[in-house]
């Protein structure tokens, strides 16, 4: 199931137009049901596994408030189901449950901030409306349990929250299909083709950038059409992304890409890490590996992923050996140092993009191009 | 964008200009629904 694809979009209409319909009280289970109707009708196994998923962690937080084995427990159950169908996934004997990576993460926000005891108070039906809620089930982001529950409280749609989603939706649209599909997949690319031989470094530089371009936008898309979406039914989701290719350094890159992810690594895994060890090299590479394997259990995943940790983790070395030095001595020196940060940044995460968006062979021919000029 | 283009150009042009620019969307939104295609896909995740 695919979030493009018209019938999504009428499971969407649908469930807005039923969720105002209902009278308060009755709108969390109407927002759960209709996500938990359409995993059933697409998906059935989804439908199930996701809600047994959900009662482990409902009943981690009735029952073992206050346990932390117990609290470790679930943790490790939830992330150990999601690690074992991704591995079952990569070695191609099994689907991965429908939107199963940002619902795991859900839910282990939910159970880790029940334990701590930060959650609002909130009942049964408002929790299970977290976990099913349509227009991030499938593709993300990761909202937050006090920012939904909050939103909860709502009783009218405004105007400017009508206006706002229509417009992210459409705008959501626009980046995929007109883009990235027509503009650089259909246009640019062939264009980009038709040069080589005679310009096959030329040719591989501008494929390796229209080829990332297209990733971005496809994702920030999907994103759009999600916040979009829950701005209709009332809620105001996190954004996923902000620029991220204007970063001037690999630790802001991630600061702006792919914002719900990894503000959640940050919270639960980077800041465990570091206050157990102490060492924010160690934090920053274990992040950016689970990052990795967050997208695929594969080998380019975890390189990839030891790559961008490898890159935070000299990044944040650079930035302290450099907190007690002199600031540049004019504003030329500034502007070419925040250029130079830029593009090294950016072709970066754009060579890092090739290997995980090809087979191996043709990511190695594509940097074999890059490096010495040959077709 | 209404919003941002009201105290510029006023009310009619801003409603003109936003109407053209959402129907122009709207229009190549239809004309081009073709996905692109992807070796990895975020909404199968």
């Amino acid at each position: 199931m695919q979030v493009l694809e018209l019938s999504w979009l009428g499971w969407i209409a649908a469930s807005i137009i039923v969720c105002w319909a209902l009278p308060g009280r009755w709108r969390p289970w109407g927002i759960a049901a209709f996500a938990l109707a359409f995993l059933a009708v697409e998906d059935p196994p989804s439908a199930a596994i996701l809600s047994v998923m959900a009662a482990i962690t409902w009943w981690s937080g009735a029952r073992g408030g206050g346990q932390r084995p117990g609290i470790a427990a679930v943790v490790v159950l939830l992330l150990g189901a999601l690690a074992a169908f991704k591995v079952a996934m990569a070695g191609g004997g099994f689907a991965l449950p429908l939107g199963m990576s940002y619902y795991t993460f859900r839910c282990v926000h939910y159970a880790l901030e029940r334990f701590k005891k930060s959650l609002p108070p909130h009942t049964a039906s408002e929790f299970v409306a977290y976990l099913f809620f349509l227009p991030t089930i499938v593709a993300g982001p990761i909202h937050r349990f006090p920012e939904f529950h909050r939103d909860l409280k709502r009783t009218r749609l405004g105007g400017d929250l009508v206006s706002e989603g229509l417009e992210r939706v459409l705008y959501g649209y626009a980046k995929i299909l007109v883009v990235s599909g027509w503009l650089i997949q259909e246009q640019l690319q062939p264009w980009i083709a038709g040069l080589e031989p005679a310009h096959a470094w030329l040719s591989t530089y501008l494929y390796m950038l229209s080829a990332g371009y297209m990733g971005y936008l496809t994702f920030a898309g999907y994103s759009d059409i999600a916040i979009g979406a829950s701005r209709l039914t009332g809620f105001r989701v996190i954004e996923n992304f902000n620029n991220p290719f204007a970063s001037r350094n690999i630790v802001e890159f991630w600061r702006r890409w792919h914002i719900s992810l990894t503000s959640w690594v940050r919270d639960y895994l980077y800041a465990t890490v570091f206050s157990l060890t102490r060492k924010p090299y160690l934090a920053a590479l274990s992040a950016m590996l689970v990052i990795g394997l967050w997208h695929e259990v594969t080998a380019r995943y975890v390189i990839w992923g030891l790559a961008h940790g490898l890159a935070v983790a000299g990044c944040q070395w650079y930035q302290r050996r450099r907190a007690g030095g002199t600031a540049p001595s004019s504003r030329p020196r500034a502007m070419l140092g925040a250029f130079a940060g830029w593009f090294v940044t950016f072709h970066f995460v754009m060579l890092s993009c090739v290997f995980v968006m090809h087979d191996f062979d043709r990511a190695m021919d594509i940097y074999r191009t890059l490096l010495t000029g040959r077709p | 964008m209404y919003g941002w283009l009201l105290p510029r150009v006023g009310r009619r042009w801003a409603l003109l200009l936003t109407a053209l620019w959402f129907g122009a969307l709207i229009a190549l939104v239809i004309l081009l629904a073709a996905e692109p295609k992807a070796g990895f896909r975020y909404d199968d995740l």
